[in-house]
């Protein structure tokens, strides 16, 4: 029972979707959408931002196939409208719908938010706002929707969790149903939403906020109101990730995507253990697909979508044990079929000549490499076990096989940098730039384009460097100087991320509950679609900030004492606070740590805490 | 290795309801994944960039549903065209159906280049009046004694003649006269039909949307656009009957 009627939008939608930019964003009834009337329980999924991000994100095609398999679940989705439509809303009294049965969002039982990146806070508010939901989780009553955040921010939900009753944490395909169907028996109990939410603190991998209270001069950290409530809620993992689908993406969007293809995840986690990446520590242990599964899934998910090209998605594609033998058995399955094979990007130290020719025929999107830093001794500091001669290696094996697009990505403000370092990029670019021509003859020399692009390193939590600061805003200003003047020119393209973005991002994901009022602040204020650098306004953060008596830098730029308890440390990944700390200390030594699938274990401490195992298919080569 | 296309497949479809808001864009990418659902041995280019060996029907502009919509796609194999039709109907959404199909041989003319008549229907709202199809007669007459319409191209000012890019003479319909096609037009009676056939010519057409506006802008206060659909496409039109003949299937 809820306040909100469910009932089908369209007729007052259809007048505004002329007048909205691109309206495919807005019409639905895509091919291979799934739409279950006679459900007696509902969810919606949203993505924080347009319609052509959210599309791309396989988490949510992964839940949304997930909760649709439930018999007498149903699953939609919705996305945040354009600033333009959302305004056509509003004056219309047309509040957030879902795309299949064009359902108000707070007509629905469950409104899951994923949670990708921190500049999507402000475009949660813009959601719930829309919706009509509270935006208070403690204003919220009986009959509104159970909100559930999940994604990457869920590692440190304190600065949303004013807004959300429970959190996701980990892997939510086998958590998601069980929380959709527990949800499901205590309302039709008549259990109140106080009772649904005890309950659900009591499932494995779930965070309920409003059980836990600030603790007592511990610098931001949580700690549990009840005795029956976790001191520490453990992500969730699939252990047995071959048994999940290949094939979970099922819907064909008719608008044009930022990527129009079908995704197969061919492999999760990551155990090469840099030391600024969250995503490496988060997600292990490492879980392939065999070869078997990928190439049926590949030639499967191209049949039913209908796209000409598939990319083989993971954190580290080019680590997959079987790769070069997929990427054989595809290029012979797809020869002559006009479809193509795209891999996201390729990894310094596993591309060499052989996976160049295998990938040969997806060069439209260049060749893509992150060396991260410019000098051997950065790349240690932050375990990039990557030296020159890979690095060159793959520049030239990838001109030799046909690229001369080559995207270079790097970091600055990492811990332990000095200027020589940022020069060292730059003489590194020339480098690459001076092998990438040696291959070519002269008159071919001008064909190589370099595209070098530096971000602002953000510091986060449950990495080794997340006791550190983030570098304040004069000074990676000053540094991007720096780079940009020793940065070559002929046949380079230089961009840089901007310093105020980033270090919102920094004080957002190292922050505590005391920034929920900062975000709503900005939103209020006009914030929406942070991502997007039209819209970002740092004045506006900083005015939020100020009106709310609070100093951002405190969280982007203070070092945090190591040992002492962190805002986040009452959700876990699995890896230990000893591990960071040692990872931590070995950074400091510029003391490289290797990757366990490829030697031995390295005590992380994931395989112990969860009961689970990597799960590489061959033998993976360093 | 990309064999020799040796069949010509064409393919009849229409676009119908919420995706009337799609671009030509939009429709060709999804009608060239129906085709590739559907497993059909499509033909493709050589080259650099190789892609699906396809040719659409003139474009519709965003807004405008279509009932008679073509695409011709060279197959590599023969697919008996039963098979294939029930294959394009199960991989096709629904709001843009695949109505037919058939070989066509290699002589027969390129769509937009051999059937240049597109017929159109759109509903015009002729406001609070007493006689709302007097109104719209009125408007069409005012605008077909101006002879012509300006649009704007590439920011200068263009005049396009009537008299070269529009044939036979485009009528109003009562709104009971027509029966209901599908296409999802509002259920209003109170609304008109405008009835008119567009040429697609090698100079460019003039584009329906803009023909429709024109002559809702003729009337003052004016009369404002509430449906457009493309109904038929022609080899030619005939003034003596009034109306158009060849079709592509």
């Amino acid at each position: 029972m809820s306040k909100v009627a469910r009932e089908d939008l369209w007729k007052d939608i259809e007048p505004l979707v002329g007048k909205a930019s691109k309206p495919s964003r807005y019409i639905n009834h895509e091919f291979g959408a799934t739409y279950k009337p006679d459900a007696t329980y509902r969810a919606v999924l949203i993505y924080p931002d347009t319609y052509e991000i959210g599309m791309a994100n396989q988490g949510l095609a992964i839940l949304y196939h997930e909760l649709n398999l439930v018999d007498g679940v149903s699953c939609e989705r919705a996305y945040v409208p354009w600033p333009d439509m959302s305004d056509l809303m509003r004056e219309a009294g047309v509040p957030l719908y879902s795309l299949e049965g064009c359902a108000p969002v707070a007509s629905f039982d469950l409104v899951g938010i994923t949670l990708p990146h921190e500049q999507c806070f402000t475009n949660v508010l813009e959601a719930l706002d829309l919706a009509g939901i509270p935006l208070h989780a403690c204003d919220r009553t009986d009959d509104d929707p159970i909100v559930v955040g999940g994604g990457p921010c869920s590692y440190n939900p304190e600065p949303i969790a004013a807004f959300f009753d429970v959190f996701s944490i980990g892997e939510g395909e086998e958590a998601l149903p069980e929380f959709a169907q527990m949800h499901r028996r205590m309302r039709d109990e008549g259990a109140t939403r106080e009772q649904i939410l005890r309950e659900a603190a009591h499932l494995e991998g779930f965070y309920v906020p409003s059980l836990y209270r600030l603790s007592n001069g511990a610098g931001g950290a949580v700690e549990p109101r009840f005795d029956d409530v976790p001191a520490c809620v453990v992500k969730r993992v699939v252990r047995d990730f071959e048994a999940t689908t290949p094939l979970s993406q099922k819907i064909v969007p008719y608008a044009e995507m930022t990527h129009d293809r079908y995704a197969v995840e061919v492999l999760r986690g990551c155990a090469r253990g840099c030391r600024f990446c969250q995503a490496g520590m988060v997600y292990r242990p490492v879980r392939e697909r065999s070869a078997d599964q990928v190439v049926g899934a590949v030639v499967q998910g191209l049949l039913c979508s209908g796209y000409d090209e598939v990319s083989l998605t993971s954190l580290s594609t080019t680590d997959h044990s079987q790769l070069p033998q997929i990427l054989r058995r595809l290029n012979q399955r797809l020869e002559g079929s006009g479809t193509s094979v795209s891999i996201p990007s390729q990894r310094v130290d596993a591309f060499g000549i052989e996976m160049a020719q295998l990938v040969a025929g997806e060069k439209k999107a260049g060749l893509t490499l992150a060396p991260e830093a410019g000098t051997q001794r950065m790349r240690d500091v932050i375990n990039k076990g990557v030296d020159e001669a890979d690095l060159m290696n793959a520049v030239t094996a990838g001109v030799d096989a046909g690229w001369r697009n080559i995207k270079l990505y790097f970091m600055l403000g990492l811990p332990f940098e000095t200027d020589d370092d940022l020069r060292g990029i730059s003489q590194l670019v020339e480098r690459v730039a001076a092998a990438a021509r040696s291959v070519l003859p002269p008159a071919q020399h001008n064909s190589i384009h370099i595209s070098v692009s530096c971000s602002v390193f953000v510091p986060k939590p449950d990495t080794p460097f997340q006791w550190c600061g983030q570098v304040n805003r004069e000074e990676v200003e000053r540094r991007q100087r720096v780079l940009r003047e020793s940065m070559p020119r002929k046949g380079v393209k230089f961009s840089w991320h901007g310093a105020d973005s980033s270090f919102i991002e920094a004080a957002m994901a190292r922050g505590d509950r005391t920034l929920s009022a900062v975000i709503e602040e900005a939103w209020r204020s006009g914030q929406r679609f942070d991502a997007w650098t039209e819209n970002f306004s740092f004045d506006r953060w900083l005015h939020a900030a100020d009106a709310v008596g609070i100093d951002l830098s405190r969280f982007a730029n203070a070092d945090l004492p190591v040992g002492e308890p962190l805002p986040w440390g009452h959700i876990s990944c699995g890896v230990s606070e000893r591990f960071l700390m040692r990872e931590w200390q070995r950074a400091r030594d510029a003391q490289t740590t290797p990757d366990c699938t490829f030697t031995t274990c390295t005590g992380c401490g994931v395989c112990q805490r969860l009961s689970v195992d990597n799960d590489v298919k061959g033998v993976r080569r360093g | 290795m990309a064999d020799e296309a040796r069949f010509r497949l064409r393919i009849r479809y229409a676009k119908l309801g919420r995706l009337r808001f799609l671009s030509h864009l939009e429709i060709m990418r999804t009608v060239m994944r129906i085709v590739r659902r559907a497993g059909l041995p499509y033909a493709i280019s050589q080259g650099f960039s190789p892609h699906m060996k396809a040719a659409f029907s003139a474009a519709l502009p965003v807004g405008c549903c279509g009932l008679d919509e073509y695409l011709d796609v060279q197959l590599t194999e023969y697919i008996d065209p039963g098979e294939a039709f029930r294959a394009l109907v199960a991989a096709a959404p629904e709001s843009l159906p695949v109505l037919a199909c058939a070989y066509i041989g290699f002589e027969v003319p390129a769509l937009t280049a051999g059937y240049p008549v597109m017929t159109y229907r759109c509903l015009m709202d002729p406001g609070a009046c007493d006689d709302g199809v007097a109104r719209v007669q009125g408007a069409l007459a005012s605008l077909l004694a101006q002879g012509s319409v300006t649009v704007v191209r590439k920011g200068k000012e263009k005049s396009i003649l009537l008299s070269e890019k529009i044939v036979g003479t485009p009528h109003v319909v009562a709104y009971a006269d027509v029966e209901e096609d599908g296409s999802g037009a509002p259920a209003d009676p109170s609304l008109v039909w405008l009835s008119f056939a567009a040429l697609v010519t090698e100079s460019g057409s003039l584009r329906a949307d803009v023909f429709a506006n024109a002559v809702a802008a003729q009337a003052d206060p004016a009369l404002s656009v509430r449906w457009l659909t493309h109904v038929a496409t022609f080899e030619r039109y005939s003034t003596e009957d009034e109306c158009g003949k060849g079709r592509p299937l």
